[in-house]
């Protein structure tokens, strides 16, 4: 039938992307997992020598780990701060995008969210330089600091440093979605609960956050593999105390030249990635308010 | 389009032999057979679901037929890609192009066949004329209210000069007003025109007032074909008659049929001579329907004589509304069906005198006005 | 509108707000306000100058990076619209067995944390360089490897990815009968596609091209990994004298890039703004 051959016809428009999206994220995926598997050579790269001498290394306490920290500590860092960082952003965001959604000019909606996309659009290296710029030894802070009779602080290579850096750089993630998800609720609903005797704060909790739940799920979802996953924040903004496991992946691939070792964090932290989203956008479509 | 076409006679035709579309395990047309008449308006009438848009787009050319054959001016057309169809549609969203003017919109089809230029504006002047719309040239369709787009996409349709015209449920995104107005400017089009419409609508009153024939669909087969008097009056089956207007349906019991008259028993035991379709094929016993309008229907009060070309049944008179224009009054007769009368409110008197709810009535009919329904 | 308003007092929802917003730009703005610091390092203002501005015209290695990045972030654009595009046209219009994987596998480049790209990229072309350098006899001074192709390869991938996202966003708004409208016209598919399809999801394709060019240019992590010698981008270098040495014509490149950024977008919304006016119902 002339109607089949045309739809087959037209398929062949996805091919040259998928096969170039396939060929440079699933091969690539499953080659880590396969090098997980296999011996360092030196110099770098493997030897196609099975073992699971990588994935016991994890899960060790060996004389090399105390070098470049536990790698499970920074694993359960690099979450712990990711978490954090996602939960401050919710706080900071919510108010905002209430306050955005609640403006009864589209002129003004718009100026505002302008106003956020202007910062999320940025550079995320510039922006986080400019954290660094702000705080350094020598920075502006301190220098307003000693001015206000202060003593200048240390904000450098700290978690707090790391931690703030975090919640800057994504922000702007969790701010969008929310602000969709408020702007696309129904306020009536908002009306009905207190007409039918809730007080504020019921309201609020009851009725409000479910129906931004969506928003909410993608913002904290973008925010949380953004941050678990950085790596110019702790880069620029800490020290090898604050290692995330981006930085400790860096590692592996280069100075210390162990590509299984490497391989096999990588291949942990995607399983625990890919459970992540599942969790937030398995069942739903819910990454359509991307 | 010029085409080798001698046979002026058929151009404007369409013929289904036997269309079959199936989506997967959905029959949505079933071995339908229909031959339009050039020059004709005719409707696909049916509710949601019964197969007419699936098989007004299979004219298009935008379904394909799972099994069956379609030529469109004696030429199968059956295998022919949309775009080479000489035949054009106006769809029920408008589809008009949101980033070209209304004058490139209406000019598109003879652009893209690489009509002379300069006649090309003469035409679309020409064509924005008939349907009145001539000061819209230049504005984009979002800035034109939804009867104006709707002429813009017929504007755009006809100035192609299409064999046939093919509508689907133009008119459903109007309001009321609006859409009484434009039915009566597609029938001065189409008498302008002289083409083939081919509409598709579930509304029985548009139908009927714009159609040469109707054709009744259900679940993906023609119920009746015919012009919309003879729907309306002779309805071949059950669902005709109640898809059409308000009808009175009483199940009968088939006495004898002789030609285009039947005997017929109620369950009330009354035994009636009704009028049905020339050739009544069924047998004694069959279960039937007949057929009596609302507005035919009498309601006299339970000793008043009954005229010798009357049928009546014995009944309660079980509920008046006043409706505005008319009042419509239902009688309940003993085995519990009801009859449903009609009546324009006069101003002198009350249509259905002194009668009210609670009193024992006969439903009366003139004999002529039954119609028997057979399936 | 009000019902929110009562929900949280509005001062409060106000002044929450403007500490938001402070924050989101005080950082930045105190790095712009500081590219015109005449003192080299430091948080004291010691008076206004442009000379780092005028310095980074002799900085040779971020003219080149800066030319670089421009050069990949075109190349990867034009070749992610034109893939992109032609994945949403399908995956969009069609309904195919298989479809929601191919769904998927366009989704992976957006959800998958860019540490975890750069890492399998650097494996994946090292196989591949050193079998096609193996294979074709290629030694030392003409063998393949990482560079501009590697970088712009990688970029092609997930800049198609976004550029697919956002077309499919413009595609869902329009309806399908308008394809069916200008077939029915007498415009072949072929047609359709140039005269209708592509003038009508216009602004998506310049919003996917728009976003593709910012990711590619701005793009750290993965591009970090698949580098070479020679094929510096401006955001790799800027890293790389940011961990060097403290110079203060980091700061002005900084306000460029955050200069140029905000630009682009104000403009990007304001033409998009007047396209939209001019074609939705």
């Amino acid at each position: 039938m002339a109607d089949a051959t045309r739809s087959r016809r037209r398929r062949l428009l996805l091919a040259p992307g998928l096969t170039w999206i396939s060929l440079l994220y699933v091969v690539p995926g499953l080659l880590i997992v396969v090098y997980s598997f296999l011996t360092p050579q030196l110099g770098g790269g493997v030897t196609w020598d099975p073992t699971l001498d990588a994935y016991r290394e994890l899960f060790s306490s060996n004389p090399r780990a105390a070098f470049y920290n536990n790698y499970l500590t920074v694993f359960i860092r690099s979450v712990a701060w990711a978490a954090i960082a996602t939960v401050v952003c919710a706080v900071l965001a919510l108010p905002l995008a209430v306050f955005i959604a609640a403006r009864r000019s589209t002129v003004a909606k718009t100026a505002l969210i302008v106003a956020v996309m202007i910062p999320f659009w940025t550079s995320m290296l510039v922006r986080t330089y400019a954290i660094r710029f702000l705080l350094a030894n020598t920075g502006p802070v301190n220098e307003l600091l000693q001015t206000l009779g202060l003593e200048p602080q240390t904000f450098l290579n700290t978690r707090f440093a790391v931690l703030l850096g975090l919640v800057y750089t994504a922000l702007p993630f969790m701010i969008l979605p929310l602000y969709a998800a408020v702007e696309r609720s129904d306020r009536a609903q908002l009306e009905a609960g207190r007409d039918l005797g809730a007080t504020p704060v019921q309201v609020f909790v009851k009725v409000f956050v479910p129906m931004v739940r969506p928003g909410l799920t993608v913002g904290a979802t973008m925010v949380f593999v953004l941050s678990v996953s950085q790596y110019i924040v702790p880069a620029l903004l800490g020290g090898s105390k604050t290692n995330m496991i981006a930085n400790f992946l860096d590692l592996q691939f280069g100075e210390a030249f162990d590509w299984p070792l490497g391989a096999a964090i990588a291949t942990l932290f995607s399983l625990v990635t890919i459970l992540a989203l599942y969790v937030a956008f398995g069942r739903n479509d819910e990454a359509d308010l991307l | 389009m010029a085409d080798g076409n001698g046979g002026a006679a058929a151009t404007g035709s369409v013929e289904l032999h036997s269309v079959t579309k199936r989506f997967g395990d959905v029959v949505a047309v079933d071995a339908l057979d229909l031959r339009v008449e050039p020059g004709e308006f005719i409707s696909l009438l049916g509710p949601s679901g019964c197969g007419k848009t699936t098989t007004l787009r299979m004219i298009s050319g935008f379904e394909h037929p799972t099994s069956g054959a379609i030529s469109i001016s004696g030429r199968d057309v059956t295998a022919t890609p949309p775009h080479r169809r000489n035949i054009n549609t106006v769809f029920q969203s408008y589809a008009l192009f949101g980033h070209l003017s209304v004058a490139d919109n209406v000019a598109f089809g003879l652009r893209v066949k690489r009509h002379d230029k300069s006649r090309i504006a003469e035409r679309v002047g020409a064509v924005l004329d008939q349907v009145h719309l001539p000061h819209v040239a230049g504005r984009r369709p979002a800035q034109l209210s939804g009867g104006q787009q709707q002429r813009v996409a017929l504007a755009r349709a006809i100035i192609n000069e299409p064999e046939v015209l093919l509508l689907d449920e133009p008119l459903s995104a109007l309001d009321l007003q609006l859409r009484q107005a434009m039915r009566l400017e597609l029938k001065r089009l189409h008498q302008d025109l002289g083409i083939t419409f081919v509409f598709v609508t579930h509304d029985q009153e548009e139908a009927i007032t714009m159609s040469n024939r109707i054709a009744v669909m259900n679940e993906g087969r023609i119920h009746q074909l015919g012009a919309p008097e003879e729907i309306y009056e002779r309805p071949a089956t059950r669902f005709v008659a109640g898809f059409i207007g308000e009808t009175n349906l009483l199940d009968a019991t088939l006495v004898s049929a002789d030609g285009p008259k039947a005997t017929v028993r109620l369950p009330t035991g009354v035994t009636l001579e009704v009028s049905g379709p020339d050739h009544i094929v069924a047998e004694a016993g069959t279960v039937v329907a007949i057929a009596v309008r609302p507005p035919r229907v009498a309601v006299l009060g339970e000793h008043d004589t009954v005229a010798a070309d009357f049928v009546a049944v014995p009944g309660v008179l079980r509920e008046m509304l006043f409706l505005g224009d008319s009042t419509r009054v239902t009688v309940e007769f003993a085995d519990g069906s009801q009859q449903v009368a009609l009546r324009h409110n006069d101003e002198q008197r009350h249509p259905f005198g002194e009668l009210r709810p609670g009193d024992r009535v006969h439903a009366a009919w003139r004999r002529e006005s039954a119609w028997l329904v057979v399936g | 509108m009000s019902s929110l308003r009562n929900r949280m007092p509005s001062a409060l929802l106000g002044s929450a707000s403007i500490l938001v917003y402070a924050f989101l730009y005080a950082p930045v703005a105190v790095l712009v306000l500081f590219s015109f610091n005449k003192a080299r390092t430091g948080g004291r203002w010691t008076g206004f100058t442009t000379s780092w501005y005028g310095a980074l015209a002799d900085n040779d290695n971020l003219k080149s990076a800066t030319w670089n990045s421009l050069y990949i972030a075109a190349i990867a654009t034009v070749t992610a619209v034109v893939l992109g595009t032609m994945i949403s046209l399908v995956i969009d219009r069609q309904r195919f067995r298989g479809r929601a994987a191919a769904q998927q596998v366009v989704y992976l480049p957006i959800v998958a944390p860019e540490i975890v790209t750069g890492v399998s990229l650097l494996a994946f072309f090292s196989l591949v360089l050193k079998g096609l350098n193996s294979a074709l006899g290629r030694t030392a001074a003409d063998a393949f490897r990482f560079g501009r192709p590697t970088i712009i390869i990688a970029h092609v991938a997930f800049c198609t990815a976004f550029v697919a996202l956002v077309v499919r966003a413009s595609l869902r708004n329009l309806d399908p009968a308008i394809e069916e409208a200008a077939q029915d016209l007498g415009a072949s598919p072929w047609v359709t596609f140039w005269r209708v399809t592509l003038p009508s999801i216009f602004p998506g394709v310049l919003g996917g091209a728009l976003l593709s060019f910012t990711l590619s240019l701005d793009n750290f992590v993965i591009t970090f990994f698949v580098t070479g010698p020679g094929a510096a981008t401006l955001p790799l270098e800027v890293f790389s004298q940011l961990r060097r040495t403290i110079s203060p014509e980091v700061n002005a490149v900084s306000t460029l890039i955050f200069g140029a950024s905000t630009v682009v977008l104000v403009g990007a919304l304001a033409v998009q703004a007047v396209l939209a006016r001019r074609r939705l119902p």
